[in-house]
């Protein structure tokens, strides 16, 4: 009870604490992944490394928004940008031809910024996050259908598995999320339940790229 | 028995591999050792020069040899890491 009223009392404060702390494991992904793309220029870690860039961006948007509503909607761009790149970072090999011109201006990749421009600009005029729920919760099942059955046929699956969790509770926190808004009118545990979800997703991910990049 | 078709980082694996061992390698000899088609080689050769993993030097005879630069051998003691990272990414 007294950790409860801690943080309700703080909430406003942990918010910002919570958006830097995520931008600060964003930076270090991307540091991490760029200097493994400079050497390999392979398009998975060229698409994964931005995947990062654009959640960092949407959580500093996030933080700024205290300040004014109108971020709310780089926020949520920048989330929907983060999450397209995160299903093209799996599936890129599908599409034919390699991309040799920028990651981040293509036909392709502007057809993602697009569709997350509709969803943030919907989102806003309706004053709802549904679109962005619901956007998010097709995209990881896919992404997650993908790993896991990747992490079936690949020798190396144990590490595959641990990215097909992180996916997973991703996506049980978006489901949460749209619960939460939907049925419980954000109530208050439950937003402490879906802060602490997605901090572990995001320090699930700092792990996993530092043990798979250790020097 | 059929060999799987080599990824792209293979391939860069291979030829960088192929020059380390042989500290200076002629054109043709290195096309022999990567295994690839003339065609294929000339763009993976073009490519690692411009990005600095090989450099060319001409003889005064006018022959070509290849050494492997400085971004190159970091590519080789690297490519344990950045094939464990593009595996268990399933990237």
């Amino acid at each position: 009870m007294f950790l409860y009223n801690l943080v309700v009392e703080h909430r406003e404060a942990l918010k910002i604490i919570f958006s830097l702390a995520i931008v600060l494991a964003c930076f270090i992904i991307v540091l991490r992944t760029h200097r493994l793309f400079k050497l390999a220029s392979h398009e998975g870690i060229r698409y994964f490394r931005n995947v990062f860039m654009f959640f960092g961006l949407a959580f500093l948007f996030r933080y700024f928004s205290s300040f004014s509503a109108y971020f709310l909607i780089s926020y949520e761009f920048f989330l929907m940008s983060a999450c397209f790149f995160l299903f093209y970072s799996l599936t890129w090999k599908r599409f034919r031809g390699e991309n040799k011109t920028s990651s981040l201006f293509n036909f392709r990749i502007i057809i993602f910024y697009l569709m997350a421009l509709i969803i943030s600009l919907l989102d806003f005029f309706w004053g709802v996050y549904h679109f962005a729920f619901i956007a998010q919760i097709i995209i990881f099942g896919f992404a997650g259908g993908i790993i896991f059955e990747r992490s079936n046929s690949s020798e190396k699956g144990r590490f595959l598995n641990l990215y097909f969790l992180v996916i997973s509770l991703n996506l049980f926190a978006r489901i949460t999320n749209l619960a939460i808004s939907l049925i419980w009118h954000w109530n208050t545990i439950g937003v402490i339940i879906i802060y602490l979800l997605d901090a572990a997703v995001f320090f699930l991910f700092l792990y996993g790229v530092i043990k798979a990049t250790k020097e | 028995m059929l060999n799987k078709k080599r990824e792209r980082l293979e391939v860069i694996r291979d030829i960088l591999l192929a020059v380390r061992e042989s500290r200076e390698i002629k054109p043709t000899r290195l096309l022999y050792a990567s295994n690839l088609s003339p065609q294929m080689f000339r763009d993976y050769v073009d490519e690692l020069l411009k990005k600095g993993f090989l450099i060319m030097n001409t003889l005064d005879n006018d022959k070509k040899t290849i050494k492997l630069a400085k971004k190159g051998n970091d590519f080789l003691e690297e490519y344990k890491n950045i094939e464990k990272f593009v595996a268990n990414f399933g990237l």
